[in-house]
């Protein structure tokens, strides 16, 4: 079977950076490039990290697209308090000596789509702000999209707002845009996410193995589990962004609902929810346009995070 | 100098007139024509302007843009300008072909030849601008002025506030004014000074040219439509902001802090303009408040006698 082709829109972030491993450790995907974007933190800084994170995998013949520092409305507002002033505190790792690309994302990412003769599965992780002006300005580009599998919203419940999840908070009008594009999305919300932990025990399978990738993601945890593990009362970190990474790997880690799915713009403390429409089929008002995801099988959801650290390791080891 | 200028544009009955204006004026460059849905859909209304470019002999291109509005539904087409938005007119059919980049891609590539001379009048919603600013980041930096026939200080049209062109997409001005672009806002307020009575149409375009026989019917129904709706006389607005974009002097306006609306309920795309500075908000937009309406009757004379001739 030939690699699915993808491109990872992505604001690391610290779950943003996991999935990034288990993307580029996979045999199933074909990351054709990484596009940043402003959410995290601000864009020059989600891109040094992307950067980093290519770096140190030693994959960096992997493009990074520079994208939009500002959501389409609004002025970005970071989230340092989750993910710390670099926008992925805790790991050490030195100043990367690769660069982006010349092209916006937006442009790279109408290239790759343009140039690809399979249909490009979009993986959007950050705010969707890259995405949302891709779709707007490449209506003819559209068909070429396989599906948009997505971390952002939920069901119930938020994480910036009793009813907003960061992502979508970030940048509600783009949000609508990529969920009313009329392409199917695959929807990873806070309901599956707070499933997809690694809990405070299981960090040390990490920091016992030997290898620079264990070890940074070892680092990562501890980090992201000041907030996680403190204020936000978890058991661990949730991969919120590895779930729309590990769903295209393997579809049978996870259970969901087809639903309609729709951003809310105007109300004045449900701006940026996630309206999932799960009633009965006539009750709803258009086309299902995706897929809501509700549950993972966390012990094998795991083992892929564990076998796509091993898997990078070894490819380090072999090209020394 | 002539000033370059590109038009976008959804014609659209008054479009047509604007274009009949601009395509005679010597103050002004076109560069090309972008078009935009609106009074039509973006079809239909792109070639009504294909075949109006043709009609008033200009040698322009014309790229064609948003199809929809940037996120909400489109509502359905306003029957304003008739079945096919330019009241029933059957247009010669272009010989020439349409651009073949985005309305977008089109305006960038020329703002940034322009070098910052680039002036854009828009007689449509915004959609393109927004575009066009949401792909290309430093887009704004390379626009001189834009002249927006929309909004209003006053009262609207599609809405008991709301004026069409910025309730066809409220959010696409809003993107133009965070761009912090200069721009010189001609709404309904400031359209309305130039309502003409039957006989001053009449007068106006009383010199025969070769697209009377088509000018008529448009005109006609204009009228009549208007007059449907309670109001006497006649307001041709996107030739009002034509007229300014042409000739600024013909203006009295001033600069107030504008903002648009985007909370979806009544007042969705009413642009708020702050006359009496209550808010604390940027002055932002040069709004206009009046046209000189002797001046402006001149200049659609005159256009009509430069086709005639």
């Amino acid at each position: 079977m030939s690699k699915r082709p993808v491109i990872i829109d992505c604001d690391p972030g610290h779950d943003d950076a996991i999935a990034l491993l288990i993307a580029l450790a996979s045999d199933e995907l074909d990351v054709k490039g990484i596009t940043t974007v402003g959410g995290n933190n601000k864009v020059e800084k989600t891109t040094i990290n992307a950067l980093k994170v290519l770096e140190l995998t030693g994959m960096t013949h992997i493009p990074v697209a520079v994208g939009r520092s500002n959501p389409l409305m609004k002025e970005i507002r970071v989230a340092d308090d989750v993910h710390g002033e670099s926008g992925m505190d805790g790991p050490e790792l030195k100043e990367p000596a690769i660069k982006p690309v010349e092209l916006s994302a937006v442009e790279f990412i109408a290239k790759v789509v343009e140039e690809s003769e399979e249909k490009v599965t979009l993986v959007a992780v950050g705010p969707f702000t890259n995405i949302g002006v891709f779709l707007l300005s490449y209506p003819q580009l559209h068909e070429k999209i396989e599906c948009i599998s997505v971390m952002g919203g939920g069901y119930l419940e938020g994480n910036r707002t009793a009813v907003a999840e960061f992502n979508i908070w970030q940048d509600p009008e783009a949000a609508r845009v990529v969920m009313r594009s009329g392409i199917p999305v695959l929807l990873h919300g806070l309901d599956v996410t707070h499933k997809a932990l690694i809990k405070k025990e299981e960090f040390s399978i990490f920091r016992n193995e030997k290898g620079p990738i264990f070890q940074f993601v070892a680092d990562l945890l501890d980090f992201y589990s000041i907030c996680y593990t403190g204020e936000r009362k978890l058991e661990g970190c949730p991969m919120h962004d590895s779930c729309a990474v590990a769903n295209l790997i393997d579809p049978t880690l996870f259970k969901g609902e087809s639903a309609v799915i729709d951003i809310e713009l105007d109300g004045e403390i449900t701006r940026g929810a996630c309206i999932i429409d799960l009633r009965p089929k006539e009750r709803r008002p258009v086309e299902d346009n995706g897929k809501v995801i509700f549950d993972v099988d966390r012990k094998r959801f795991l083992d892929l995070i564990i076998e796509s650290c091993r898997k990078l390791e070894s490819r380090l080891s072999n090209a020394q | 100098m002539k000033r370059r200028v590109i038009i976008d544009c959804d014609p659209g009955i008054d479009d047509a007139i604007a274009l009949m204006l601009a395509f005679a004026s010597s103050d002004i460059d076109i560069a090309f024509i972008t078009t935009c849905f609106g009074n039509n859909t973006i079809q239909q209304t792109t070639e009504n302007a294909l075949n109006l470019v043709n009609l008033f002999g200009g040698n322009v291109d014309v790229y064609k843009g948003a199809e929809n509005p940037l996120f909400i539904d489109r509502r359905p087409i306003p029957e304003f300008h008739g079945p096919n938005g330019i009241g029933g007119a059957t247009l010669e059919t272009s010989p020439r072909k349409l651009g073949e980049d985005y309305a977008w891609d089109a305006i960038y590539k020329e703002a940034v030849a322009c070098n910052g001379e680039l002036s854009i009048i828009t007689l449509g919603p915004l959609t393109n601008i927004a575009i066009a600013l949401f792909k290309y980041e430093d887009l704004a930096k390379y626009i001189k002025e834009i002249v927006v026939m929309g909004g209003s200080s006053s009262f609207g049209n599609e809405q008991p506030y709301s004026e069409a062109n910025v309730y066809s997409d409220p959010y696409a001005f809003q993107a133009v004014l965070n761009a912090k672009i200069k721009v010189r806002m001609v709404g309904l307020n400031a359209t309305e000074t130039t309502r003409m009575t039957f006989d001053e149409m009449k007068e106006i375009f009383d010199l025969k040219t070769s697209f009377s026989d088509k000018l008529a019917p448009m005109l006609d129904h204009y009228l009549r439509v208007q007059n449907k709706y309670g109001e006497e006389k006649l307001v041709i607005h996107d030739a009002a902001a034509m007229a300014v974009a042409i000739k600024p002097e013909i203006a009295v306006s001033e600069i107030l802090p504008v903002s648009v609306e985007l909370t979806n309920g009544r007042m969705f795309g009413r642009t708020v303009v702050d006359i009496r500075l209550h808010s604390q908000a940027e002055k932002n937009v040069d709004v206009v408040k009046s046209i000189d309406f002797e001046a402006y009757k001149n200049m659609l004379k005159q256009a009509v006698a430069h086709y005639s001739a």
